[in-house]
């Protein structure tokens, strides 16, 4: 008998452990194989992870995500019905099946929420991307637009200023240039034509054209000025002009002025920005504070 | 005319018996379509060739109305393609009439001689039952008899039975009993298309089956465009084409989709009542919660018409609505309110059960949300549920269908024509791809299928999905580790034959954990008697099935086991246990029964049962006062825990524990003889 008792008692200790590996093993049914079926064991809900957000939103979205998770982790390799699937023949990686062509994954778990219709959530979604794409796209031509309007308007502004400045420098050439009986040149105001009077003016349409010119053809550029470069000599050394009408119809309206101010200074000692004709050219060079508009 | 049919066609009006013109014999030809003229139109009378009676008047006329079914011309078609093929497949509309007849065609052509009964299997008990009954008022036969029908808790079918309808369910339960199942000269899978679980296993099945029984005839009825796949599955059988009678239906597109179909459906129906023609409206929704709210707002709204526009009859359809509510939506639509108003109209509103199973006629406009619920199954997460899912194109094009039955008619589909070709899929998934499947696996092993990786399934599952099964029931206890179904197991699936599966289910489940009784050694002598108040003088089986009845009795109460020294937990995980594979047979559709308590022979059943699922697992007393295992012819003795305080001839035991000692476990007394042993047995092995 008193081995009996002992016997027993081995045996007890025995199931007990067979108890454990049934409730504690993570593939184990009593806790959520069947959802709809409150779970009558009490140490299988004890066993689950402790920590519960507060908030019932959080709750909700920790158990979303942990579906997820769980919908996107496979089997594991040491699970008793896949090992059972294998001693059956099934090698990982091909499906079930006469010719082991059935499908590899399980189906999709596609939640549908609320009562949109169907391609409704897709065209809101799309809607959305739509709108998203939009306001991104109206952002960027807005500072694109603001960008060029600026620089628009600068440049606008400069071009009236060597309009204007260059019909007075012109202007200013014809007077002093019939003083002091010279010929007729190409720096005479009323030589220049309607349509150049029209365009020096404002020189709005020239300005303009040339923002876009500029990017697209800068050797035209270049040429423009190696051209005007090449004139130049010949007015600072034999302080001649053989600017002619053509040359001067292709130059650009800030370097007329440079050679209509240059030409004021060589030839009449005048500044067009101080407005006054000195006595020399060396009295010019002393007191005149530049060539340019800025340094006065 | 009847207002309810099963894809039957028209319903046969009730005529009175009449005087009979008595006819030697009605053979086949009686029976074909007449070639121009009425020439081959059986004269009135005649014999039935099925109950030796002549045939009654009734008879005549429902003869009338079956030769214009469309399916009578292919008639002949079909014998001879039967006659030269195993398998034939039948693909035929709604209509056609291919559901009541093709089953008579094969029963007049002599396939039932010798014996030899039909099978036709539908996936509804209620569609079985329906068209049971149809086909026996069409034969003139008594229902239960020569036509019979057997569905889960219902078997209405004879000896004398030529022509049986059964669930597919039923017919894999019929299968596991008898794996070639020899009654059968052919078997009729109707609808098919349908892709039931039990469908498509009895597909694997079947044609294993047919393989070896040549004389075997198999015919393939499904309803849609999918015949090619069953042609091929099954070896390049010839298809039968047969049209139904159908008018045309036009399909309309919403411009943009929707943003509350609920909503859209109710307007749509109201809209239709406005300005359509009259015709009655079947409204598609996903479920009673939706249908009925949809119902209430259709009736509300509605009413503000009923003067300008006649009464609109709100009928609300689902599974769980009682019968006699379904019935309601046979009823004819309201007349008009007063002589010369506008007539009234009737609009169901249904889960998608009015897209196959159930015919309402007079439905011209049907408004398609383009979603239903549907099963689904995630091996990863366990869980199998239900969820409202976008429709196949298949099913969208069954719905509009539902609009053409009496006359042309409109669809109207709460979807844009792109969605209906981008979000919607071909056909709807297989049911064996979005269910769990433990019940299948054990009927698949019961079957003698050990490989199922191989078992030639016409959609195979995801392996995740049979590893989960596996494991299930590795884990209930009903297949070994090595994948072999178990004694257990073996037990409870015979147990209905002795009408306790209840208790052997009970048995079972307490049989599956650790111990229940409980021993401290401190108070060995109180939990001694704690244990003998459950104690049964036959054994540990039936003190297992005593404890757990006294626990249930005491509301699973905690102190109530702490005083009667039995394991709360081992209780709850039985109890568990039970729950689980109490499922698994309802869906094998196992019946659950339970023999009266106080009859004498409440424990001899259990008894017989027990026996029957373990026999291999049987000792027989040796003169030396041990025990010989009948199996692998151990000698053993009972476990000092048994209750058994005598040593009866043959034992039956649980558990073989192998100890300084050999030692049986769990061990209760049956039959007094090894004839009376092996009585029980046969039943089991007579395979």
């Amino acid at each position: 008998m008193n081995r009996f008792k002992k016997k027993k008692e081995q045996r007890i200790e025995k199931q007990h452990h067979r108890e454990l590996p049934l409730s504690k093993s993570p593939e184990d049914y009593l806790s959520a194989a069947f959802i709809d079926e409150p779970v009558k064991d009490s140490v299988e809900s004890s066993s689950r992870p402790a920590p519960v957000p507060a908030s019932k939103k959080a709750r909700a979205a920790l158990v979303a995500e942990k579906l997820e998770k769980d919908l996107k982790t496979p089997l594991s390799e040491e699970n008793v019905g896949l090992k059972m699937l294998k001693l059956m023949g099934f090698k990982t990686g091909l499906g079930i099946g006469k010719k082991e062509d059935g499908i590899r994954e399980p189906l999709a778990f596609a939640k549908k929420r609320g009562r949109a219709g169907l391609g409704e959530t897709e065209r809101q979604e799309e809607a959305a991307r739509k709108r998203e794409a939009w306001s991104q796209a109206r952002i960027r031509l807005i500072e694109q637009r603001r960008e060029s309007f600026q620089a628009a308007m600068s440049s606008r502004f400069s071009d009236r200023r060597v309009a204007s400045n260059l019909v007075k420098a012109m202007k200013t050439i014809e007077a002093l240039d019939v003083q002091a009986g010279h010929e007729r040149s190409c720096l005479w105001w009323s030589s220049a034509d309607e349509h150049g009077k029209e365009e020096k003016r404002f020189g709005l349409k020239q300005g303009v054209q040339e923002s876009i010119d500029f990017k697209e053809k800068p050797s035209m550029r270049d040429q423009n000025d190696t051209v005007a470069a090449n004139q130049m000599p010949i007015m600072t050394e034999d302080q001649e002009y053989s600017v002619n009408f053509e040359l001067w119809q292709t130059l650009k309206n800030d370097e007329k002025l440079s050679l209509a101010t240059l030409y004021l200074r060589e030839t009449h000692s005048y500044c067009l920005y101080c407005g006054h004709q000195y006595q020399s050219v060396e009295s010019l060079k002393e007191e005149c504070p530049g060539k340019n508009e800025d340094d006065h | 005319m009847s207002k309810r049919g099963f894809d039957s066609g028209p319903m046969g009006g009730v005529g009175g018996e009449m005087g009979q013109t008595r006819k030697q014999r009605i053979d086949l030809a009686d029976l074909r379509p007449g070639v121009g003229g009425n020439g081959g139109i059986a004269p009135v009378g005649g014999i039935n060739p099925h109950t030796n009676r002549p045939y009654s008047s009734k008879y005549h006329d429902i003869l009338a109305k079956r030769r214009n079914l469309p399916v009578y011309e292919f008639l002949d078609d079909l014998l001879a393609k039967v006659k030269k093929n195993q398998v034939v497949v039948v693909e035929g509309e709604t209509g056609s009439g291919k559901t009541t007849q093709i089953p008579q065609f094969l029963v007049d052509a002599g396939y039932t001689r010798d014996g030899y009964c039909v099978a036709c299997t539908q996936p509804r008990r209620v569609a079985a039952m329906s068209i049971a009954k149809r086909v026996s008022e069409e034969m003139d036969v008594t229902m239960g008899e020569e036509v019979g029908y057997t569905i889960r808790f219902e078997d209405c079918s004879g000896p004398k039975t030529v022509l049986k309808f059964l669930t597919d369910g039923m017919l894999l339960r019929e299968a596991m009993f008898d794996p070639m199942l020899k009654k059968y000269k052919v078997i009729v899978l109707d609808e098919a298309h349908e892709r039931t679980l039990a469908t498509d296993v009895l597909m694997g099945l079947l044609k294993d089956v047919l393989q070896r029984r040549p004389d075997m005839k198999m015919v393939v009825m499904s309803a849609t465009l999918d015949a090619e796949k069953f042609q091929k599955y099954f070896g390049d059988a010839p298809l039968l084409r047969v049209p139904g009678r159908m008018f045309k239906v036009e399909v309309f597109y919403t411009p943009e989709p929707e943003r509350d179909y609920v909503q859209a459906a109710i307007r749509t129906a109201l809209q239709i009542h406005l300005c359509e023609e009259p015709g009655d409206i079947l409204v598609f929704l996903t479920g009673e919660e939706e249908i009925e709210d949809a119902c209430r707002k259709i009736r509300d709204e509605s009413a503000n018409y009923t003067s300008t526009h006649g009464e609109l009859a709100v009928y609300p359809l689902y599974s769980s609505l009682p019968p006699t509510q379904q019935q309601k939506i046979f009823s004819e639509a309201p007349g008009p309110q007063a002589p010369g108003a506008p007539p009234g109209r009737k609009v169901v509103v249904s889960t998608n059960i009015a897209e196959t199973s159930l015919t309402i006629d007079g439905i011209v406009y049907v408004v398609d949300p383009g979603f239903s619920k549907q099963k689904i199954y995630n091996p990863r997460v366990r869980v199998e549920s239900l969820l409202v899912s976008p429709i196949s194109r298949a099913s969208a094009q069954q719905r509009s269908g539902r609009a053409g039955r009496t006359r042309p008619g409109k669809c109207f589909r709460l979807y844009t024509e792109k969605s209906f070709q981008k979000d919607l899929q071909e056909q709807t998934y297989p049911e064996i791809l979005r269910s769990q499947m433990s019940n299948v696996v054990l009927t698949l092993l019961k079957l003698g299928v050990e490989d199922l990786v191989h078992f030639d399934f016409m959609d195979p599952p995801a392996p995740e999905t049979l590893a989960r099964a596996l494991e299930e029931l590795n884990y209930l206890g009903a297949i070994s580790d090595e994948g072999l179904i178990t004694q257990a197991a073996k037990m409870v699936l015979s147990a209905p034959d002795f009408g306790c599966s209840n208790e052997i289910l009970t048995i079972v489940s307490m049989l599956s954990v650790p111990q229940v009784f409980m021993r401290p050694k401190e108070a060995a002598k109180r939990a001694d008697e704690a244990k003998a108040q459950f104690a049964h003088v036959d054994g540990d089986h039936l003190t297992l099935l005593n404890a757990y009845h006294a626990y249930k009795q005491h509301g699973g109460s905690k102190d109530w086991c702490w005083d009667n020294f039995i394991n709360v937990r081992s209780m709850g995980s039985a109890e568990n246990v039970r729950t689980q594979l109490e499922r698994m047979l309802t869906r094998m559709e196992v019946p659950l029964l339970s023999p009266d308590f106080n009859a004498p022979d409440y424990y001899t059943r259990i008894k017989k049962a027990l026996t029957a699922g373990g026999y291999m697992q049987v000792a027989h007393l040796q003169k030396t006062g041990q025990y010989l295992t009948v199996k692998d012819h151990q000698i053993v003795s009972i476990h000092p825990s048994s209750v058994l305080d005598m040593k009866p001839p043959w034992v039956l035991y649980a558990d073989f524990v192998l100890t300084s000692k050999n030692y049986i476990r769990t061990v209760t007394a049956v039959g007094e003889t090894k004839n009376e042993l092996e009585a029980c047995a046969k039943r089991l092995y007579q395979l």
